[in-house]
C-alpha cells in the first residue's frame, strides 16, 4: 500500500472511531431485582423497553443472579427485596410494588406504592355514586384510620363515615354498621380486611342493601367489586422512567408515593346488575383531574 | 283512545329529554382471565373468590322481561304505610278494596271482583301465602312486620311462566331483610284514631357464620264505621293479630348457605252479623309455618337451591243462628235441586211474615196474603199458573214437593213462627307441603337458564266447606332461557308445566324480548299466558252448613244441614281453569333527566281473561261457572326520580278500558248486569299516584296523592296522606317519631260497598321506635 492510501485509511479509521464512539459509550442499566422470574415480570420488562429504549435492562432473580454495577439502577421488585441487605449497597435503589405500609419499613432511596391512593378512590367515588350520605371505610383499628387520615384533607375525612372492625364483635357487625347510613363502601387496601375469607361477605351484604364497593385494587373487581383506579404494569413502567429520568437530570429523586399513573376499571355486570350509569373512563378522568 | 295516545307520546318526549351520557362502546370491557393476576399472587399472597359471580346477580332493570314495580324499604318508612295493602296503592294499575263478607282488603291488577282476592300471586321469601282450600290471600294472616320488608317485587303481569298457576293477574313478592342486615334491636308503639295501636320488636345478631332475627308485633283497628256511622264506629269489623317469627341464616361453607324461618301467628277478625247470626260470627285464626333453603353455588357459573316449607292454618267461626225450621227440611233441600228460584221464596216467607211493615216504602205481601198463600199451597188448590201470576215459575212436581213440606206441621202457625236456634261454625283447617329444586345455570355469556322442579300438597278439612278432608297435589316443572344476542337483545323464553289432581293440566309459557338501546334503555315486547286454578272449594265444594243443638222443633231434628247446599260430585266437575293471555309492549329508561336520576317505564297493553269464575263460592250461588270473559286494554306508566340528594319524587298513571261480558246462558238479564258490574267493580279507567319525598339527617317527609276515578266503579276515590319522621337521640339511644295522616276527599263516598266508610275523613296515628 503507498503512504497515500495508508494516510486515507487512518483517517478513515479514525473517523469510525469518533463516529461509532457513541454506540460504545456506558448505557445506564436498570436491573430488576426479583425472586423468580415470570411472565408479569417480563411484560414489566418489556414496557420499560418500549418507553425508555435508551436504557439496557436486565433481570437479576434468586437462580440467575445478574452482576449489578454500583451506579446502576436497582429496582426492587415488592417488600422481600426491598429490604434484602444484598442490595444495600447500590445507592440508586427502587422499590416498586409494594404498599405504602410496607414501603415505611424499606431503605430505599424512593419507593413506589402499588395501591391507588384512597383521596383518589374517593374523588372516584364520589363521581360515579354521588348523593349526600357519607362514604363508608372499614378501618382494621384506630392506627389505621390515623394513618389513612393524614393522607386526606379535612373536607375528605369529611366524606367518610369510618368504622373501626376492633369496636365490634366481628366483621359482619362492623360491616352492618358501616353500611347502614352510608351510600357506598370504600375499600382501601388492608389485608386483614379484604381478604379471601371476608370478601364475600363484604360484596354479598353491600349487594344485598344495593350497595357498591369502590376498591381496594383490581384484584377485588373480579371477586365484585364496582370499580377501581388501578396502575397497571405499563404505568409502572412509565412511573419507574419518571423517577430514573428525573434523577439522572436532577440527581435528586421524587418523593416515595402513589403512582400518578392509572386507569379507570368498572364491572360492567355489576353495574348493570344495580342499574348504575356509567359514565366514559375518558370523560371520567378529565373530571378527575388527572391523566 | 286519546288518553293512550297521549300517555305514548308523553314517554317518547320523555326519551328525548334523556341526556346519553355513554353507549355501551364507551364501557371498559373486563377480561378476568388476564396478566393482572401478579397482584394477587405478589401483593395479596391468595387468590380471591369471584363472590359476585353471573348467577348471583339480578337482571339489569333495562333486561327484566316484564314490567316490574319495586318498592325499597326506605320507601316503605318514608312513605308511613302500616299494611301490606296501603303499600300496594303506590303500584300503578293496581286497586286496593275490601271484601264484603269477609272483612279482608282485596286487591286486583287492572279489574276483579271486590269480593275475591284470588288472582294475585303473594309470595314472602319464596313461600306463596295464596291460601289453597277457599283461593284468597287474608292480609292479616301472613304475619309479616312492615318493618322487616327489604323490598317488594311485584311483577305487573301474569308470571306463572315463574311462579305458577295463580300468578294470574300478577305477582307480588315480598322479600324480607336477611338476617345480618337486622343487627340489634327495634322496638316501635304506634298509636291512632280509629283504634289504631301496633307495637313491634325486633332483635338480631351475629355469631361465628349463623345470623339470627326474631321478630314480633301486635296490629290492632277498629275497621270501617258502617254506612250510618256520625263520628263513632257503628260496624263491628275490627281486628287484632300478633305472630312471631324467626329468620336464620347459616354459612354451611364456602359456596353454601342453609336459611330457616319459622313463625307462628294467631289473631282474631270481627265479622259482622248477617242473615241468621245471632252473635257476631268473629273469626280466630292460628297458623304457623316452618321454611327451609339449602343454597349451593357449585361454581361461578351454577347455583341450586333445594326449598321446602310446611304450613297450617286453623280457622274458626263459630255461629249461634235462628233459623226458621222449614230451611231444615230435606225436601226443601231437593226442591232447592230443582228450582232453586222457587226454594228460595218458600224458605223466605217466614221472615217476610215476621218482618213486615207496613209503612215501609215496599212492604212486599202482607202476613194475611202470606197466610193465605201457604194455606193454598198446603191444601193443593193452588195451580202453576196462580204461582206464574206472582212471578214464580214452577212446575207440577214442584208443587207436590211444596205442599209435602208446608204439610209437616200439623200446625200452619208454626211455619211463621217457630224460629228455633243452635250452633254451626265454618271452621277450616288448611295445610300446604312444598318442595322445589331451582337450579339457575350460565352456560355462556350469552346463554342463561333457570329451571326447577316442584311438588305441592295443598289440603285442607273442614266439615261445613268439604264435609271432611279433602287435598290437591300439584306437580311442576318450569324452564326460563335468556338468550343475548350481542349488546342490544335479550331473549327470554320460558314455561311452566303443571300436573294437578284435582284440575286439569295446564302449561303456561312466556316469550319476550328486550332491545337494549343502551345498557339503561330497552324496549320489550312479552307475550306471556296464565292460569288460575279452581281451588279446592271451587272444583270439589260439599259446601253444607250444619245447624247442632238445635231447639224444638216441628221436624224433630236435634241437628240438620241448611237447605242451601252446594255440592258437586267428582264427576260432576265442570270449572275450569281461568285463562290469562297478556301482550304487553314496554319502554324502560334510566338516566339522567335535566340534573335528575330517573327511571321511568311505559307500557301499553292487550290482555284476554276467559272463563272467569266470578263468582265466590256461597251457598246462594247455584250457578257458578266459567261464562265470563274480559278484554283489558289500556297503558300505564311508573317515574322514580331523584331530583338531588334530599328530594325524589314518585308518579305513577293508569289508563283502563275493560270490556267485560257474561257469555253464558243460565242467567237472567239482571243478573248479567249484576255479574259483569262485579268484575269490574275493583277497577278505574284513570287512576292516578303523586308522592313527593324528603330525606335527610334531620328530618324526612312525603306527601302523597291518590285519584280514582269512577268510570268503571261506582265510587271515586281520592285522597292525600302525610308522613313526616323525625329522629333523636335519647340516652344514647337512636329514636325517631313519626306521624301519618291520611285524608280522605271523597268520605261520603263507600270504598266498595255501603258500610265501609269512616266516619271521619282523617285518619291519622303517631309512632315512636327505639333502635340499640
Amino acid at each position: 500500500m503507498d503512504a497515500r492510501h495508508l494516510i486515507m485509511f487512518y483517517v478513515k479509521l479514525l473517523l469510525f472511531t469518533f463516529i461509532s464512539c457513541p454506540l460504545f459509550a456506558d448505557q445506564d442499566n436498570i436491573v430488576l431485582v426479583t425472586e423468580k422470574n415470570t411472565s408479569a415480570l417480563s411484560k414489566l420488562v418489556s414496557h420499560l423497553s418500549n418507553i425508555a429504549p435508551q436504557f439496557n435492562y436486565r433481570v437479576s432473580t434468586v437462580e440467575n443472579p445478574a452482576s449489578i454495577g454500583l451506579n446502576d439502577y436497582v429496582i426492587a421488585i415488592g417488600a422481600k427485596q426491598a429490604k434484602h441487605a444484598d442490595l444495600l449497597r447500590y445507592p440508586n435503589r427502587i422499590a416498586v410494588m409494594l404498599t405504602a405500609k410496607q414501603a415505611e419499613s424499606a431503605d430505599v432511596a424512593t419507593s413506589i406504592f402499588i395501591e391507588p391512593p384512597l383521596a383518589r378512590q374517593l374523588k372516584l367515588a364520589n363521581l360515579l355514586i354521588p348523593g349526600s350520605k357519607k362514604l363508608g371505610l372499614l378501618v382494621s383499628n384506630d392506627d389505621d384510620k390515623n394513618k389513612i387520615f393524614t393522607t386526606l384533607t379535612n373536607a375528605e375525612q369529611e366524606m367518610l363515615q369510618v368504622i373501626n372492625v376492633e369496636d365490634y364483635e366481628n366483621i359482619n357487625q362492623a360491616l352492618f354498621h358501616v353500611l347502614k347510613e352510608t351510600r357506598l363502601l370504600l375499600g382501601h387496601y388492608d389485608n386483614k380486611i379484604y381478604n379471601a375469607k371476608n370478601i364475600k361477605n363484604i360484596l354479598m351484604t353491600s349487594y344485598r342493601q344495593q350497595k357498591v364497593l369502590v376498591g381496594p385494587s383490581r384484584a377485588y373487581l373480579k371477586a365484585g367489586s364496582f370499580s377501581t383506579t388501578f396502575s397497571d404494569l405499563s404505568h409502572i413502567a412509565q412511573r419507574i422512567i419518571d423517577v430514573v429520568e428525573h434523577h439522572k437530570k436532577s440527581g435528586h429523586w421524587l418523593k416515595t408515593g402513589y403512582n400518578p399513573h392509572y386507569r379507570i376499571l368498572f364491572n360492567t355486570q355489576v353495574a348493570r346488575s344495580l342499574n348504575i350509569r356509567m359514565l366514559d373512563t375518558a370523560v371520567l378522568q378529565q373530571k378527575m383531574g388527572e391523566k | 283512545m286519546t288518553k293512550l295516545l297521549l300517555s305514548i307520546v308523553f314517554g317518547w318526549i320523555s326519551v328525548a329529554a334523556m341526556s346519553q351520557e355513554t353507549d355501551l362502546n364507551g364501557f371498559e370491557s373486563q377480561s378476568y382471565t388476564d396478566d393482572f393476576g401478579w397482584e394477587e399472587e405478589s401483593m395479596l399472597g391468595e387468590t380471591l373468590p369471584m363472590v359476585l359471580t353471573a348467577s348471583r346477580l339480578k337482571q339489569p332493570k333495562a333486561e327484566v322481561p316484564a314490567s316490574v314495580t319495586v318498592i325499597t324499604a326506605a320507601q316503605i318508612k318514608v312513605w308511613g304505610a302500616r299494611t301490606l295493602p296501603e303499600l300496594m296503592k303506590f303500584v300503578p294499575g293496581m286497586f286496593v278494596g275490601h271484601t264484603d263478607n269477609e272483612n279482608n282488603a282485596s286487591l286486583a291488577y287492572h279489574t276483579s271482583n271486590p269480593n275475591i282476592m284470588r288472582r294475585l300471586q303473594v309470595l314472602v321469601d319464596g313461600r306463596s301465602v295464596y291460601k289453597s282450600a277457599i283461593a284468597t290471600v287474608i292480609w292479616d294472616d301472613i304475619g309479616l312486620a312492615i318493618e322487616d320488608i327489604d323490598r317488594i317485587e311485584v311483577t305487573r303481569g301474569p308470571n306463572a311462566a315463574l311462579y305458577g298457576a295463580n300468578s294470574y293477574l300478577g305477582v307480588i313478592n315480598v322479600l324480607t331483610k336477611h338476617p345480618e342486615d337486622s343487627q340489634g334491636s327495634l322496638l316501635s308503639w304506634r298509636k291512632g284514631n280509629k283504634g289504631t295501636q301496633d307495637v313491634h320488636f325486633r332483635h338480631g345478631l351475629t355469631f361465628d357464620s349463623t345470623s339470627l332475627r326474631i321478630s314480633g308485633s301486635v296490629k290492632a283497628d277498629e275497621g270501617f264505621d258502617g254506612r250510618d256511622a256520625t263520628g263513632s264506629d257503628e260496624l263491628r269489623d275490627g281486628r287484632k293479630h300478633g305472630f312471631i317469627n324467626a329468620y336464620v341464616n347459616h354459612h354451611l361453607d364456602e359456596s353454601s348457605s342453609l336459611d330457616v324461618q319459622i313463625g307462628y301467628k294467631s289473631g282474631k277478625t270481627e265479622m259482622r252479623q248477617i242473615d241468621f247470626d245471632q252473635n257476631p260470627p268473629d273469626k280466630t285464626t292460628k297458623n304457623g309455618y316452618v321454611f327451609g333453603r339449602w343454597q349451593k353455588e357449585f361454581s361461578a357459573q351454577h347455583q341450586s337451591h333445594l326449598q321446602m316449607y310446611w304450613q297450617k292454618e286453623d280457622r274458626q267461626q263459630s255461629k249461634y243462628v235462628c233459623v226458621p225450621t222449614l230451611a231444615f227440611d230435606t225436601d226443601l233441600t231437593q226442591l232447592h235441586r230443582q228450582n232453586s228460584v222457587w226454594a228460595d221464596a218458600l224458605a223466605g216467607v217466614p221472615a217476610a211474615y215476621n218482618n213486615y211493615d207496613p209503612d215501609a216504602k215496599n212492604p212486599g205481601i202482607s202476613p194475611a196474603q202470606l197466610e193465605g198463600l201457604v194455606t193454598g199451597l198446603r191444601s193443593g188448590s193452588l195451580d202453576i199458573d196462580t204461582i206464574a201470576g206472582v212471578g214464580f215459575v214452577v212446575t207440577q212436581a214442584d208443587l207436590d214437593l211444596t205442599q209435602t213440606i208446608l204439610s209437616k206441621p200439623t200446625d200452619q202457625a208454626l211455619i211463621f213462627s217457630q224460629v228455633p236456634c243452635g250452633n254451626t261454625d265454618t271452621d277450616l283447617a288448611e295445610q300446604r307441603i312444598d318442595l322445589e329444586w331451582q337450579d339457575t345455570m350460565r352456560w355462556s355469556d350469552d346463554l342463561r337458564t333457570v329451571s326447577g322442579l316442584s311438588y305441592r300438597q295443598d289440603s285442607a278439612d273442614s266439615e261445613t266447606y268439604f264435609n271432611g278432608e279433602v287435598s290437591n297435589d300439584t306437580w311442576r316443572a318450569f324452564l326460563n332461557a335468556e338468550y343475548r344476542v350481542g349488546n342490544w337483545l335479550t331473549f327470554n323464553a320460558g314455561g311452566m308445566y303443571e300436573y294437578e289432581t284435582q284440575n286439569d293440566a295446564a302449561f303456561s309459557p312466556r316469550l319476550a324480548a328486550n332491545f337494549l338501546i343502551d345498557a339503561q334503555q330497552s324496549i320489550r315486547l312479552v307475550v306471556s299466558q296464565a292460569v288460575r286454578s279452581p281451588d279446592l272449594l271451587e272444583s270439589q265444594p260439599e259446601f253444607i252448613v250444619n245447624v247442632a243443638n238445635l231447639e224444638t222443633n216441628y221436624l224433630d231434628l236435634s241437628s240438620a244441614d241448611f237447605y242451601q247446599q252446594n255440592v258437586v260430585e267428582e264427576d260432576e266437575k265442570a270449572l275450569v281453569q281461568e285463562k290469562l293471555t297478556s301482550y304487553e309492549l314496554g319502554y324502560f329508561v334510566a338516566g339522567h333527566l335535566m340534573g335528575t336520576n330517573t327511571e321511568f317505564d311505559i307500557k301499553v297493553f292487550h290482555e284476554e281473561m276467559r272463563d272467569l269464575i266470578s263468582d265466590p263460592i256461597t251457598l246462594q250461588a247455584t250457578n257458578i261457572s266459567n261464562d265470563n270473559e274480559a278484554d283489558v286494554d289500556g297503558a300505564e306508566f311508573q317515574l322514580s326520580s331523584r331530583l338531588n340528594s334530599k328530594h325524589s319524587l314518585w308518579l305513577t298513571y293508569s289508563y283502563l278500558d275493560v270490556d267485560n261480558r257474561y257469555v253464558g246462558n243460565k242467567l237472567s238479564a239482571e243478573e248479567i248486569v249484576t255479574v259483569e258490574k262485579l268484575e269490574r267493580r275493583l277497577s278505574s279507567e284513570n287512576s292516578t299516584v303523586a308522592s313527593w319525598m324528603y330525606t335527610d339527617a334531620a328530618w324526612s317527609a312525603s306527601l302523597s296523592y291518590f285519584n280514582q276515578d269512577s268510570r268503571h266503579i261506582s265510587n271515586p276515590y281520592e285522597r292525600f296522606q302525610l308522613n313526616i319522621i323525625k329522629p333523636f337521640v335519647i340516652a344514647g339511644i337512636n329514636a325517631e317519631m313519626s306521624y301519618y295522616i291520611q285524608h280522605n276527599r271523597q268520605p261520603k263516598v263507600p270504598l266498595n260497598y255501603k258500610d265501609q266508610k269512616h266516619s271521619t275523613p282523617n285518619i291519622y296515628y303517631a309512632q315512636l321506635s327505639l333502635e340499640f
